[in-house]
This record gives structure tokens, C-alpha cells and sequence, in this order.
């Protein structure tokens, strides 16, 4: 008699359909949604503002890096990524300056990120004094060949421009940025 | 002392039939890069035995090379799938050693984004482990909702996977404008997604019988083989290291410890999606108690730490993660031992998989949840 | 230990390459460097050369009080990761010279190596020329000549640096720099002690240390024979147990009652510079009735260390202890499948030993690698299947 109930029971179970009913409710729900999903090449979504991108060089108004050539983001990368040299200038080229007004005393003639290596951890952009490092918005950087991974100082110096010109916009409130992209999609397919 | 030979992992049975079966390395339900070889008497799996080391990258010989500050970025490759986790650990394991103080409002985002993990880290399993088991359509919402997680990550950290989030003393920036009112219509939209989650599994009859009564280990078990997280709660003991062994302010906050009896790959399922919720009340009472202040100590330039050890362990999503760092009072740790809880819980694979069916083996692993980053260090 | 301090100095191409006891090569060819600049830039500017100086003896004195040889023993050890560092071979020669006599050199390479960070005021170039890792050194009229670490390329370095400067390339220095050096240290050592400025001592922060709680006091007590000290720093407990008692102590944790420590976090062992016995494995045992941690250590000899395994007491200590003989080469008596975890079978050597170099161990080629594959007998083959 037992028997029988619990395969009554187990019977009434297996008809039941109220679970499977919810599942399908959930797919036919978002059957009617819009995608959140962004078409890639056609479509690019942005970035927070915050977004650890390529390392840049932030140019002063001539141009010029603001790196004084002290080190600490060589010493504490933790994997030996960047490569700096310094060139003190000399009492004589101090003089004949070209922008007397230019606080730095010294030439940065190499200034090198291997992207193959650097990890985006932004340890070099905390600890420098002079905020001559910047963590600009570019993530995409197409190269053929490893020699192009790692980027001179002059490419950098581009970067950060680009990254300038970003927190200007921003600072003017052209564009905004928002942490969540699509808490709800937001745009039409 | 001899030790073992390549391919040496198990042998074959005595009787007709049985069999051994190499599962992985590139198998899609490992997660990872896990090779189990497995014993097997027809459809009945008798003993396992797991190779890893496949993802090994010697982390714990790089920390003792590193200075502790450098170390942090290096945690996120842990557990990659919750990274901010690791960072907290390692961050409290130094702040602890080197005995600074972190700000209050730092403390309090630090719990934000260590709930904000679990949920980001619950999710892919959810999504991976439905997956595995055959329910395609969970995997995609899933990742959907994780990816506002992801979203919070990068608006105020910068990265989303390996986030680098934390810095020894604190954080690396205040939260940005906007991100609380983010963070809060997140708060919002989710329960009603975790409801459609409920609905898409808990009663669904395919589901229960793939996982009702599958890898059942028992609450001494869970002892013996030193199982932490989702494991040995849905053993039925409630260890959780936020509340047996507080640290930042989860002494402060109100939660449960979601328990269930049975053991089983069901019982872990329930267990992490009522974690979920708890994570969801534990984030509303952090946005509601956020004190205003400094976001980070005073952290002296040079970090030396005195000579000794300490064992600092937190609630990461898969259990009790901990560092072991001992200090001869240099720059860098002389030793730094990880206790992974992947490692270990993986360990228990024989004990929870002995005597299943050989379909049931992607369930049981899914049920771990495992990351080989972790696994292998 | 002495024997694979020889086998590495001698495979290690680079002149800084064994990670153990460098205090010998490497601060020999530091000081030999130091001379050497020193001689060239006499007439280094003095004011950073002075700041250096500076630098270094307020680091030294914290470290005054102990006795030489620990010392060297500790200098020895924490320069050891720093040694290892990339571009190191280029710093260790690149160091500006302090205007210092000679004298206790290698102790005060520990603080050399942290000095920089402490005293260099970033918005002053010229103080900031210590750097270790900055390819830059000072000579005579202040111009720095580039040097490169060896992960750029140098063709290009030279060619880039311009025709009408003072370059100063150091490349050639590193071989020559041995014997003078010995020769200098030689008198170092057996001389009297030479007379340090007295200077304040600074402060030294310390662990905070607490009584052992009650419950590890009586432990020891009870076991005073096995037990070699107990301690609390941070606030966790710590027993050291002889190698003799380590099994029997753990059941005894374990099984009490009034202990109950039936779960192990961790166990791991660790080997280390400058301490005695070098060897240790540590446990890190937490008791779920009573909710607390203990920590459970047993000391152990460099060579051939050995230890009763736990692995009968806690099953989790199986691959734990793997993973110790694995990485450290600590064996565990009594475990039923001590192979390696991590590392492929054929590995040689014990990576997390303190004498396994942290790179350029041996070049790891093809041939090599398949040389000791074959050694290795294949126990499953894979044989074609017959449908017969
Ligand atoms: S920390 Fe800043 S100023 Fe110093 S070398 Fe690096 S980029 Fe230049
Ligand atoms: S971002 Fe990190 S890895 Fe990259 S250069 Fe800076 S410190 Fe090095």
C-alpha cells in the first residue's frame, strides 16, 4: 500500500509541470528583452574613467615630460618592466636653457615600457612624484612584432596626450563615464 | 626515497572491466587545466587520483623575492576568478605584520568589494556549474549579471579580473562619483535575477536528480580532510572565518551562515546561492553605515617588517584562504606559504566521487569549485 | 649545503648567481666596484656621496648590537632576492661610491640596498643617484652615464648616447674586481673591532609578544620533555616541539578533549638563512569545538631533513606534506605516497630551498629534458589495440 502511494506520489510529482513552467516563464521573460550583448568590432563600449589602460607620459605645455629621472617606479615595478636612463644636466646647459622657467634639472633621454611584461597593477603611476606616469584609456595596441611592445618615450608621450586631452573632457564634463554599462540595456537593437 | 614515476598514477584493476580513464587536462568541465585519472567498474567510478601542477608558476618562491607592497599584483593570479580576495588577504597579512592601521572607510569598501567578489565568483560558478550539468540558458545570464560586477571592479579599481584592488594601508583611490548609486541599482536589480535563477534550478526535476544525493561527504569528513567554504557548510557545520575569526568590521555586520545537512552537490548549490543573498544584505549595510574619512593610513616608504610569523586567514568564495609569511625582519618574507583552499578541497575529490557514476564526476568537481590558478600557485 | 653552494657557483654563469651565502662574491665585486668608482670620481659630488653616507650609517646603527656574525648571516640573507633581481649585475657594479673606508662592507649591504628609498628626496635629482636599479651612475662633472639593465637592447643604447658626452661604460669591470677585494676584506676580519660614531639607536619595531594562553601553557607543561618553547607573537600561540615527540604531541592535540584541535589549516614546511637548525616544519591547527589556532613547529636539520607525517592524524595532510617534499625535500616517515605534487616527476632539486637559485638554474634545453625522459621508465604505455 506504501508502494503504491509513493509511486502515486512520485507519479504526481513527474506530472507536475510547475517546475519546468518557472524555468520557461524565466527564457520566454528575456525571449522579449533586449540583447545586452555590444557588437564588437562595430560597436565599442567605454571605458570607466578609472580604467587602467597602456602606461603614457604626461607631457607638460612644452611638450616635455614631467619625469625627473629619481627611479622609484624602476625600483618598485614588480617586474622590471621599465626601463629609464637620466641625464643630469650641467651647470652650462642649465643656463642656456631653452624654457628658463622649467623646474627639472635633468633629461630623460630613454624612457621604456615593455608591455609584454607590465601587468597594468599602476604601482609606478602611485609612487611617482612628479605624476609624470598616467595609465591612459588605450587598451588596444595592434603590433606586429615583439621589438613594437615595447614602447619609447616618444610613443608615450603620445599616449598622454591622448589621456591629457581625456581628463580635460571629462574635467568639462563633455563626456561622462559611468561605473555600470548596462544595468539595463540601454540601447536599441 | 623512491618516489613516483611518470604515468604512475594509478593501476589498472584486478577484475574484467575495469578501467582507467584519463580525464583532462583539456577537458571543459575540469575548469581549468586538472588532470583526474580515474578507476572505473563499468559506469562506477572506484578511485580517483589527480595530477595538477599544470598552471604551477612558483608564486610562493616570488613573494619570498618581492617586497611585501610589490608582492599584491601577483595575488591576483591566485584565484583569478576572485581576485580582490587574494589582495585582501595578502594586504590584511601585511598590515597585520607590519602592524599599520587602515582608515575606517577604507575598511568598510574593502568589505563592499570582497562581497562584490563573492557574488562575481558564485555567479561563474553557478553559470559553469549548470553548464556542466546541461543547463546552457543559466550560463548566459549569469555572466550577464557578473559583468555588472565586473563594471563595479573597473569603476573604481580600473581592472576587471585581476584588479589589483587594494593597497597595503588601504586603497589606491576613493570610490569615484556616482559609483555608490551604481553599486545601489545593482543592489536593486539582483535579488529579482537570483529569483530567476531559483526558478530556472532549485525545483527543476532534471537538475535534483543530477544533484540530489551526489558526492556526499559527511560532516567528519569535512574535518578530517580539512574542507572549508561552501563544502563544509553544506555539511551542516557552520565554519565561516567572517564570523568565527572576524576580521575588518564583519563583526559589525548582521548575516547568517546559511547551513545545509545533507552533504551533497544540492546542499553546496543551496548553500552558495544563499550565500548570495547574504552578501546582498551584507552590501546594503555597508552602503548604509559608509563612514567618510581618509581611504588610506600612513604607510612608511620603506616597509620592514619585525622579525616573526603570523598565519592570516580570510572567507574567500571557496573557503578558508589564508598566508603564512615568516618575517627575519628584512624587506621581503623569508617564507610565504598560501593556504589554498582549491588545493585542498580538491584533495577530498577521492572521498567525494568514490562510488559515483562516471557522469556525476563533472558534477562533483563543478560542486568543489576549483580554480587551477589557486591549485597550482 | 656547502656541496650545492659549490655545484652552483660553479654552473651559475653570472658572477652574482648562487642566492646562497652571496656576501663572498657579491660584496666582493660591490666593494671592488666602489673602489674602483671611488678612484674614478673622486671628486663625485660630495653632497650626495655624504647623504649616501649618511643614509647608510643611520640604517646601520639598528643593527649595531648584534654580534658579526649573525650579522653577516642576516646581511647575507636579505640581500639574497635583491642579488637575484634583473639588472642586478649591472647595479651591483654601478653603485656610487661612498665616501666610507672599506670597512664592513658586507654588513652594510643590507642597508645600502634599503638606504636609497629612505633618504632620496625625489624632487632632487642629484640625490637620487643611489639607485640600484637605475642604470646610472654619477661621474666627475655630474653627467650619468647610461647603463642598461640587460633587459633592453645595447646596440641601440650606444649608438643613442651622443658623441660630445662623458660616458663612462662599466661593462668591462666585473671580472677584474676579485682579488683586490679579498685582499681588503682580509685584514676586515681579523682586526679589532674599528670604533663606530656613536649614534642614537634607533628604533627597532618589534612583534608584539603576549604570554602564551593558558591552554598551551599546560600543554607545555605537561610534555616539558618534547616541548622546546612556546610563544605567542601576533596574538597566535606557538609550540615548538623536538623532532622526537612531534607525532605524539599532535595526537595529543588532537584527541584531548580540552584541545580538540581536529582541523589543520595548513601544514608546510620551510627552510631558511640564517636561523638554526634551518629546516622547519610548521602546523597550523585550528579546533572547531573551541574556535582558536594553534601553531605546532618542529625544527629540523638542512640535511636530509625527516619527520614523522600527520597524515594518519588528518588525512588533509597528504598532500600538504607532498607539497613539502615537493618544494622543501623534507621527508615524512610513515606517509603512503610521498611523490611530487607540483612538479613533474623527472624535477631535480627542491625550488623553495633557500640554495635553489631563483633563475638561470641550469639551461632547461630540449635535449637535456628528453635525456632524462628517457631515464625514466614509462610504466603505461600506450600499445595499439587489438580487436582480437
Ligand atoms: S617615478 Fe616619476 S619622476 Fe621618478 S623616474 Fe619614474 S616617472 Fe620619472
Ligand atoms: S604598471 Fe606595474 S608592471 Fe607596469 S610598469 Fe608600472 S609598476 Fe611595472
Amino acid at each position: 500500500m506504501s508502494k503504491l502511494k509513493e509511486f502515486l506520489s512520485k507519479a504526481v510529482a513527474m506530472a507536475d509541470p510547475s517546475d519546468l513552467v518557472a524555468g520557461a516563464s524565466v527564457t520566454i521573460k528575456y525571449f522579449f528583452s533586449h540583447p545586452v550583448t555590444v557588437m564588437y568590432p562595430f560597436e565599442k563600449r567605454e571605458f570607466s574613467s578609472c580604467a587602467k589602460g597602456v602606461l603614457a607620459l604626461i607631457p607638460d605645455k612644452y611638450g616635455d615630460d614631467l619625469c625627473i629621472g629619481c627611479m622609484q617606479c624602476v625600483k618598485i615595478c614588480p617586474v622590471d618592466c621599465l626601463t629609464v636612463e637620466m641625464r643630469k644636466l650641467s651647470k652650462e646647459e642649465l643656463l642656456g636653457r631653452k624654457f628658463e622657467e622649467k623646474k627639472k634639472k635633468a633629461l630623460i633621454p630613454t624612457f621604456e615600457v615593455d608591455l609584454q611584461r607590465c601587468m597594468l597593477c599602476s604601482l609606478c603611476v602611485e609612487i611617482c612624484p612628479t605624476d609624470a606616469l598616467e595609465m591612459s584609456q588605450t587598451v588596444t595596441l595592434i603590433m606586429t612584432n615583439r621589438e613594437d611592445q615595447v614602447l619609447d618615450r616618444m610613443r608615450m608621450l603620445e599616449l598622454g596626450k591622448d589621456t591629457q586631452r581625456y581628463r580635460n573632457r571629462l574635467a568639462a564634463g563633455e563626456i561622462e563615464c559611468e561605473a555600470i554599462q548596462c544595468p539595463e540595456p540601454k540601447h536599441k537593437d | 626515497m623512491e618516489t613516483g614515476t611518470v604515468g604512475a598514477f594509478l593501476e589498472p584493476g584486478e577484475k574484467e572491466g575495469d578501467f582507467i580513464l584519463n580525464m583532462g587536462p583539456q577537458h571543459p568541465a575540469t575548469h581549468g587545466v586538472l588532470r583526474v585519472i580515474l578507476r572505473t567498474e563499468g559506469e562506477n567510478v572506484v578511485d580517483c587520483d589527480s595530477d595538477i601542477g599544470y598552471l604551477h608558476r612558483g608564486q610562493e618562491k616570488t613573494a619570498e623575492n618581492l617586497p611585501y607592497v610589490e608582492f599584491t599584483p601577483y595575488t591576483d593570479r591566485l584565484d583569478y576568478i576572485a581576485a580582490p580576495a587574494m589582495n585582501l588577504t595578502w594586504v590584511e597579512a601585511c598590515e597585520r605584520l607590519l602592524q599599520l592601521e587602515v582608515p575606517e572607510r577604507a575598511k568598510y569598501i574593502r568589505v563592499i568589494i570582497a562581497e562584490l567578489t563573492r557574488l562575481a565568483s558564485h555567479l561563474l560558478w553557478l553559470g559553469t556549474h549548470a553548464m556542466d550539468i546541461g543547463a546552457l540558458t543559466l550560463f548566459l545570464y549569469c555572466f550577464r549579471e557578473r559583468e555588472m560586477v565586473l563594471d563595479l571592479f573597473e569603476g573604481f579599481g580600473g581592472a576587471r579580473l585581476t584588479t589589483h584592488i587594494f593597497r597595503v594601508g588601504g586603497l589606491p583611490n576613493d570610490l569615484p562619483k556616482g559609483w555608490l548609486e551604481d553599486l545601489e541599482a545593482f543592489l536593486d536589480l539582483f535579488p529579482s535575477r537570483l529569483s530567476d535563477y531559483h526558478k530556472l534550478l532549485t525545483k527543476n526535476r532534471i537538475w535534483l536528480r543530477r544533484t540530489k544525493g551526489i558526492g556526499v561527504v559527511t560532516a567528519d569528513e569535512c574535518v578530517d580532510w580539512g574542507l572549508s567554504g561552501p563544502l563544509i557548510r553544506g555539511s551542516g557545520i557552520a565554519l565561516d572565518l567572517r564570523r568565527k575569526q572576524p576580521y575588518e568590521i564583519y563583526d559589525r555586520l548582521d548575516f547568517d551562515i546559511p547551513t545545509q545537512e545533507e552533504g551533497d552537490v544540492y546542499a553546496r548549490y543551496l548553500v552558495r546561492m544563499e550565500e548570495m543573498n547574504q552578501s546582498l544584505r551584507i552590501l546594503r549595510q555597508c552602503v548604509d553605515q559608509l563612514p567618510s574619512g581618509p581611504f588610506i593610513g600612513k604607510v612608511p616608504k620603506r616597509l620592514k617588517a619585525p622579525k616573526g610569523e603570523l598565519y592570516h586567514a580570510t572567507e574567500s568564495p571557496r573557503g578558508e584562504f589564508g598566508f603564512y609569511i615568516y618575517s627575519d625582519g628584512g624587506t621581503q618574507p623569508a617564507r610565504v606559504k598560501i593556504r589554498a583552499p582549491s588545493f585542498i578541497n580538491l584533495q577530498a575529490l577521492p572521498v567525494l566521487i568514490r562510488g559515483a557514476l562516471l557522469a556525476d564526476v563533472v558534477a562533483v568537481i563543478g560542486s568543489i569549485d576549483i580554480v587551477l590558478g589557486e591549485v597550482d600557485r | 649545503m656547502a656541496e650545492t653552494h659549490d655545484k652552483e657557483a660553479g654552473a651559475s654563469v653570472e658572477p652574482d648567481g648562487p642566492t646562497e651565502l652571496p656576501q663572498e662574491p657579491s660584496a666582493g665585486s660591490n666593494s671592488a666596484s666602489q673602489e674602483e668608482v671611488g678612484g674614478e670620481s673622486l671628486d663625485t659630488n660630495s653632497a650626495s656621496a655624504s647623504e649616501m653616507a649618511g643614509g647608510m650609517s643611520a640604517i646601520k646603527g639598528e643593527e649595531e648590537v648584534t654580534p658579526e656574525g649573525e650579522q653577516t648571516g642576516s646581511a647575507g640573507n636579505e640581500s639574497v632576492p635583491v642579488e637575484a633581481k634583473p639588472g642586478e649585475e649591472a647595479s651591483t657594479k654601478e653603485t656610487v661610491a661612498p665616501e666610507e673606508p672599506p670597512k664592513a662592507q658586507a654588513q652594510e649591504k643590507s642597508a645600502e640596498e634599503a638606504s636609497p628609498k629612505g633618504t632620496v628626496a625625489p624632487e632632487e635629482p642629484p640625490k637620487a643617484l643611489p639607485q640600484e636599479k637605475s642604470a646610472e651612475e654619477a661621474s666627475p662633472k655630474g653627467t650619468i652615464a647610461p647603463e642598461e639593465p640587460p633587459k633592453a637592447l645595447p646596440q641601440e643604447k650606444s649608438a643613442e648616447a651622443e658623441p660630445g658626452e662623458e660616458v663612462v661604460v662599466l661593462e668591462e669591470r666585473k671580472p677584474s674586481a676579485k682579488p683586490p677585494v679579498s685582499a681588503s676584506k682580509m685584514p676586515r676580519k681579523t682586526a679589532a673591532p674599528r670604533k663606530r660614531p656613536v649614534r642614537r639607536p634607533k628604533k627597532v619595531v618589534k612583534a608584539p609578544e603576549k604570554e602564551p594562553s593558558g591552554f598551551v601553557r599546560d600543554v607545555a607543561a605537561a610534555h616539558s620533555e618534547i616541548v622546546a618553547d612556546v610563544y605567542n607573537r601576533y596574538g597566535e600561540d606557538t609550540i615548538v616541539v623536538r623532532s622526537g615527540g612531534y607525532h605524539s604531541l599532535c595526537r595529543h592535540l588532537r584527541d584531548q578533549a580540552a584541545l580538540r584541535f581536529d582541523y589543520l589549516s595548513l601544514l608546510t614546511g620551510a627552510h631558511y638563512v640564517g636561523t638554526e637548525p634551518r629546516c622547519e616544519v610548521v602546523l597550523e591547527l585550528y579546533s572547531t569545538p573551541y574556535n582558536r589556532r594553534v601553531r605546532v613547529k618542529v625544527l629540523l636539520p638542512a640535511e636530509a631533513p625527516s619527520v614523522d607525517s600527520v597524515a594518519d592524524l588528518w588525512p588533509t595532510a597528504g598532500w600538504q606534506e607532498r607539497e613539502a617534499y615537493d618544494m622543501l625535500g623534507i621527508h615524512f616517515h610513515g606517509h603512503s605516497d610521498l611523490r611530487r605534487i607540483l612538479l613533474p616527476q623527472y624535477w631535480e632539486g627542491h625550488p623553495l630551498r633557500k640554495d635553489y637559485p631563483w633563475r638561470g638554474f641550469r639551461e632547461r634545453s630540449e635535449e637535456i629534458l628528453q635525456e632524462r625522459l628517457a631515464k625514466i621508465p614509462l610504466e603505461t604505455e600506450t600499445k595499439p589495440y587489438s580487436f582480437d
